[in-house]
C-alpha cells in the first residue's frame, strides 16, 4: 500500500505562499512516492479540506504555515512536521524528510504498547479525540506524581513519626525538606494534568489560563470550601479551558491585535473567565456536597448494625476522587472519630486509602502488557505510595482509564472497608496505609494488613480482568 | 475598463530601477501600477513594503511575488514586471530577482473567483516548465501577457 501524507499550508495574506507551498509539497511528495492531499487555508477560505478519514489514513502530517493553522485538534495523535512556507517552497523534500525525527503531536500519552510505533495510525485512529487529549495530560503528569509520591513516601517512611496530628516529620530534618520537595511535585501535578489537556485542544495559549485556574480550583481558601476539586476538577478545567481558548482563537481580530492575542488577551481573559466560573459557581455545590456526605456518614455511624455499609461507603468515597471533596470528607470523618474516642472509623479509612494505589500498582506490575509503558513504569511508585497511605498514587491510572480503574479501585477499597469494619480495626493516627499499622497505631496489625490485602486482591483481579477484556476488544 | 485580472498595461518589461535593490524596485512598481490602475501609488507601495517586513516574497529561480491589499482597489489585479538589471531581494535561494509577479487584492471582500485565479497562478509558479517559459519571454510584453492571461483572465 502506498504511504500517504496530508498537510496544511497557510501564510499571512493567503494569496500566494499558501498555494506555492501546497504545490511544492504535492510535487515533492509524489516524486517521493507518497499519496498526498494538501489543505490550503487562504484568503478565499479553506480549500481541499482534509476529512477525518484523510487524516486517519495518512502516515503523517506536514504543515507549511507561517501563522496558526485552524483545526489543530484534528491532528492530535499524528506525527506532525511543523514547517513554514519558505521551507516548503525552497525544499519540500527536505521538509518531508524531517519526519525521521518528528514526534507525535500532543499524543505522547497515547502510546499503548511496544508495537505502537509500527502502527501508530491504526491505534490513534481508534482513539477518540477526547481520550487523546486526556492522555496528553496524564502522560505529562506522571513524572510529577512519581517524583512527588516517592519523595513524600520515603520521607514519611524514614523520617516520620505517628502522632495524634498524623504522620509528622520533625522540622529541620533532611526528611522534612525531602517531604517539602515531594509536596511541590504533588502540587504541580494538578495544573500539569489540566494544562496539557488544554494544550492538546487549543495549543500553547491554553496553558496559562488552564494551569492557573486548576490551581484556583484546588485552593479551598479561594473557593471558600474545605476541599479543592481534586484531579477530577482539573480534568474538567482542562477540557473547559481548552475549548474556551480554542473558541477565542477563532475570533476574527484585526491584524494588528493578532500578535498580542496568545500572550496577552487570551491568557488574561481566559483565566478571568475560567477561574471566575469555578470560584463563583463551584464553591457552593462543593460545600453542599461535603455537608450532605458528612450528614450521611454521621447517620450511618450512629447505628452499629450498619457498620458494614459504612465500611463499604467509606471505601467507595476514598477511592472516588482521590484528593477531591468526596475523599476528603471520608478522611475528615475518620479523623473526627479519633478525637471522639471512637477510632474505628479511622481504622476503616486507614484500610481503604492504601487500596487504590496498591491495586493499580499490583495490576500494572504483574500484567504489564495490559498497560501503557508509562503506566507500567509508574507501578512501583504507586505501590510504594500505597504502602505509605498516599491514595493519589492511583491518579494517573484513574485519569487514563477511568471506566476500568474506578470500578476496580472502588470495589477493592469497599471490600477493604468492609473487612476493616468486620474486624473492628481502630487507628489512632490520622493517616492510613500499612505504615500506620507497622508503626503500631492500629489495634491488630495482622487483621489490618489482611483487610488491605483482600481489598487489593479483589481490586487488582477485577482491574486485570477489565483491562484484558478491553485490550482483546481493541484487537 | 474591463474586469480582467491582468491588464496589458500592467505588464512592465525591462523596468529600469536604480539602485537595483528591493525598496527602489517596489517604489517603481507601485508608481507604474498605480498609474495603470488609477489608484494612489503610495497605497500600493506602503502595503508591499509592509508585507516584505513580515517575510521576503522573493522565492527561487529569480522570481518574487510581492503582494498586498490596496484600499482603493475595486477588484483583484496583478502586475507582471521584468527588470533590466536583476534586483537584490534577499530571496529564498539567494538569487537576485529578474521577474516580479505583483498580486494586488482589494481591501473589501474580493471576488472569490479572482482570488482562486491568483492561487492557481501561485501554484503555476512552482512549475518548472512554466517558469522557464516566462524567463524565455522576459523581454517580450505580448508573450508575457499571453502566458499569464491564459491562467488568470477567465
Amino acid at each position: 500500500m502506498t504511504k500517504s501524507i496530508v498537510g496544511v499550508t497557510k501564510c499571512p495574506v493567503g494569496i500566494a505562499h499558501t498555494y506555492m507551498a501546497a504545490e511544492k509539497l504535492e510535487q515533492a511528495a509524489k516524486k517521493m512516492g507518497y499519496e498526498v492531499k494538501m489543505e490550503t487555508q487562504g484568503a478565499s477560505g479553506t480549500e481541499n479540506e482534509l476529512t477525518a478519514e484523510d487524516i486517519k489514513n495518512a502516515d503523517f502530517v506536514v504543515f507549511a504555515a507561517d501563522v496558526a493553522v485552524d483545526g489543530m485538534d484534528r491532528f492530535v495523535g499524528k506525527k506532525v512536521i511543523f514547517g513554514d512556507t519558505p521551507a516548503a517552497i525552497k525544499d519540500s523534500e527536505e521538509l518531508i524528510n524531517r519526519i525521521k525525527d518528528t514526534p507525535v503531536y500532543n499524543g505522547a500519552g497515547s502510546s499503548k504498547s511496544e508495537d505502537d510505533s509500527e502502527e501508530p495510525t491504526q491505534k490513534s485512529g481508534q482513539q477518540r479525540p477526547a481520550v487523546k487529549q486526556l492522555l496528553n495530560g496524564v502522560s505529562h503528569m506522571i513524572p510529577f506524581v512519581v517524583v512527588g509520591g516517592l519523595f513524600i513516601a520515603l520521607s514519611i517512611a524514614i523520617g516520620g513519626h505517628a502522632t495524634a496530628q498524623g504522620m509528622v516529620i520533625p522540622e529541620g530534618t533532611i526528611w522534612a525538606k525531602m517531604n517539602a520537595i515531594g509536596v511541590f511535585g504533588f502540587t504541580l501535578m494538578i495544573p500539569i494534568l489540566a494544562g496539557y489537556i488544554g494544550d492538546a485542544i487549543a495549543g500553547r495559549a491554553a496553558l496559562a489560563p488552564v494551569m492557573i485556574s486548576a490551581m484556583v480550583a484546588n485552593s479551598p481558601d479561594i473557593l471558600g470550601t474545605k476541599a479543592g476539586t481534586g484531579f477530577l476538577g482539573a480534568i474538567l478545567i482542562g477540557f473547559a479551558g481548552g475549548y474556551l481558548v480554542k473558541w477565542m482563537n477563532s475570533w476574527k481580530v484585526p491584524k494588528d491585535l493578532r500578535p498580542v492575542m496568545p500572550i496577552f488577551v487570551i491568557p488574561l481573559l481566559g483565566t478571568a473567565i475560567l477561574s471566575g466560573l469555578f470560584v463563583f459557581l463551584l464553591g457552593g455545590p462543593i460545600s453542599w456536597l461535603m455537608t450532605a456526605l458528612q450528614d450521611m456518614l454521621t447517620a450511618l455511624a450512629k447505628n452499629p448494625s450498619t457498620s458494614i455499609i459504612l465500611g463499604a461507603i467509606i471505601g467507595v468515597m476514598v477511592a472516588s476522587d482521590m484528593g477531591g471533596p468526596i475523599n476528603k470528607i471520608a478522611f475528615l470523618f475518620g479523623v473526627a472519630s479519633i478525637t471522639a474516642n471512637a477510632p474505628q472509623i479511622m481504622g476503616i479509612v486507614a484500610c481503604c486509602v492504601a487500596v487504590p494505589p496498591l491495586t493499580v500498582g499490583v495490576a500494572a506490575s504483574t500484567r504489564g502488557k495490559l498497560f501503557s509503558k508509562e503506566e507500567s513504569s509508574a507501578s512501583i511508585p504507586a505501590i510504594l505510595m500505597g504502602l505509605i497511605g498516599i491514595t493519589e498514587g492511583a491518579i494517573p491510572f484513574a485519569a487514563a482509564n477511568p471506566k476500568r480503574v474506578f470500578p476496580s479501585i472502588m470495589i477493592g477499597s469497599a471490600v477493604a472497608g468492609i473487612m476493616g469494619a468486620i474486624f473492628k480495626i481502630t487507628d489512632v493516627v490520622p493517616h492510613g496505609g500499612p505504615i500506620v499499622g507497622v508503626l503500631g497505631a492500629t489495634n491488630n496489625l495482622g487483621l489490618f494488613l489482611l483487610s488491605i490485602v483482600i481489598g487489593v486482591a479483589v481490586g487488582s483481579l477485577l482491574l486485570i480482568f477489565l483491562q484484558s477484556r478491553a485490550v482483546k476488544k481493541a484487537k | 475598463m474591463s474586469n480582467e485580472v491582468l491588464l496589458k498595461d500592467c505588464v512592465l518589461v525591462d523596468l529600469n530601477v536604480s539602485p537595483a535593490e528591493k525598496n527602489a524596485a517596489l517604489k517603481e512598481i507601485s508608481n507604474q501600477l498605480g498609474n495603470a490602475l488609477s489608484v494612489p501609488a503610495t497605497q500600493i507601495e506602503e502595503g508591499l513594503l509592509k508585507r516584505e517586513e513580515e517575510g521576503t516574497t522573493g522565492f527561487t529561480d529569480g522570481f518574487a511575488i510581492p503582494h498586498t491589499q490596496v484600499p482603493d482597489l475595486k477588484d483583484v489585479r496583478i502586475g507582471v514586471v521584468t527588470f533590466e538589471n536583476s534586483i537584490a531581494w534577499e530571496s529564498l535561494d539567494g538569487q537576485d530577482i529578474e521577474i516580479a509577479i505583483v498580486l494586488l487584492t482589494p481591501q473589501a471582500e474580493g471576488n472569490q473567483e479572482h482570488l482562486k485565479l491568483l492561487s492557481l497562478l501561485s501554484r503555476k509558479l512552482m512549475n518548472e516548465d512554466f517558469v522557464k517559459e516566462i524567463k524565455e519571454n522576459k523581454h517580450n510584453q505580448d508573450a508575457l501577457f499571453d502566458l499569464i492571461a491564459e491562467i488568470v483572465n477567465k
